[in-house]
């Protein structure tokens, strides 16, 4: 096959050559010199990563989990079981409707 | 054998009073938190909390959290865009934020001994009816004095008017009730349902050892039933907010 019709049929795939750091910064790079100073010294990663806390330990990310809901279960069932006995079991624990 | 006592089953949509204030002052003042204030300050707390640990710190991949409050937040939105329309998206935080303060009523409602605040009229009434004079008010500063022209549908003869006014009229005025009493039907039926079940099962499985085996059969139907409840606090706060929705869409556009 002709050398040309393969390199036509592959530049498909082959992304162009648009920009290197020779093409972009007039071939010494020292242009950017000082941006890329610049950006270096920025800490890498995530701003201030939580790992504390109700919402770092059960919310964000992948610790996300349904354990806060059964807390909330939990929680609401003693709070009523508590008021309920006060107000309502209590009473009727000697006197019939 | 202990004593066994028989609560009546709606007993439980009492309103009690649990700490409160009688001042001397202001012609006898009153300050009570009752059970359905510190539910309701419950329903409060939770919604504000879901929202503020379940937010995702404007992070692009998000959690579980974030997932379910974004697609509650995306269904929401498709109803109103789909109900009122896209220009009327300023009616949407008020959906938001009534769908959330009923799903979140009728789930806690559904832990055993809690208290159900949307079954209670003045909760599920009182909403309904203030929603009902501000959907009016909405209506009467869009359209003025044409806004009784909804009581008249379109091409009624001269005479059958009076008739139909009536009617309209009525039928208007039934949104106020129906909207609040399906809610507080539902929500109460419901739940006094499950009370007198629990109680025959109570006494059931704290008979003998074999009865209380053979009792895990109407058991199940009971868990079953608890299911279904849970299913009718969703369904119920949103057909809630779909049907605001509709009468936000009549004020708008009368008809």
């Amino acid at each position: 096959m002709h050398a040309t019709l393969i390199r036509r049929q592959l530049g498909n795939l082959i992304p162009p050559k648009v920009a290197t750091p020779k093409l972009v910064s007039g071939g010494s790079g020292a242009g950017l010199a000082p941006l890329v100073n610049f950006y270096s010294k920025l800490p890498k990663g995530e701003i201030t990563p939580r790992v504390g806390g109700i919402k770092g330990r059960y919310f964000s990310g992948a610790n996300a989990s349904g354990k806060p809901l059964v807390a909330l279960i939990v929680g609401n069932f003693v709070i009523s079981y508590t008021l309920d006995y006060n107000m309502h079991l209590k009473h009727h624990k000697n006197n019939i409707h | 054998m202990t004593n066994l006592f028989i609560q009546s089953p709606l007993s439980q949509f009492e309103v009690v009073n649990l700490i409160g204030v009688n001042a001397p002052i202001l012609g006898n003042l009153h300050l009570n938190l009752t059970n359905l204030g510190l539910y309701a300050s419950f329903v409060l707390f939770i919604i504000l909390g879901l929202h503020i640990y379940g937010n995702n710190d404007s992070r692009l991949i998000p959690n579980k959290w974030s997932i379910s409050l974004e697609s509650s937040y995306q269904s929401l939105n498709t109803m109103v865009r789909e109900q009122i329309g896209s220009q009327s998206e300023r009616y949407f935080p008020f959906i938001y934020s009534l769908f959330f303060f009923i799903l979140i009523g009728n789930l806690i409602s559904n832990v055993p001994y809690s208290f159900a605040i949307t079954a209670s009229g003045v909760v599920s009434l009182g909403l309904s009816f203030t929603i009902f004079i501000g959907v009016t008010i909405l209506a009467l500063s869009i359209h003025k004095l044409k806004f009784f022209a909804f009581f008249i549908p379109a091409g009624t003869p001269l005479n059958l008017v009076p008739l139909l006014v009536l009617i309209e009229l009525v039928s208007y005025l039934a949104r106020a009730v129906s909207l609040g009493v399906r809610l507080f039907a539902n929500l109460t039926a419901g739940h006094t349902l499950l009370k007198i079940l629990s109680t025959y099962l109570f006494k059931l499985f704290s008979g003998s050892l074999f009865i209380a085996i053979l009792t895990l059969i109407p058991f199940a139907i009971f868990l079953a039933l608890v299911g279904l409840e849970i299913a009718v606090s969703l369904i119920q706060a949103f057909v809630f907010t779909l049907l605001v929705c509709s009468y936000l869409r009549d004020a708008i556009e009368l008809h």
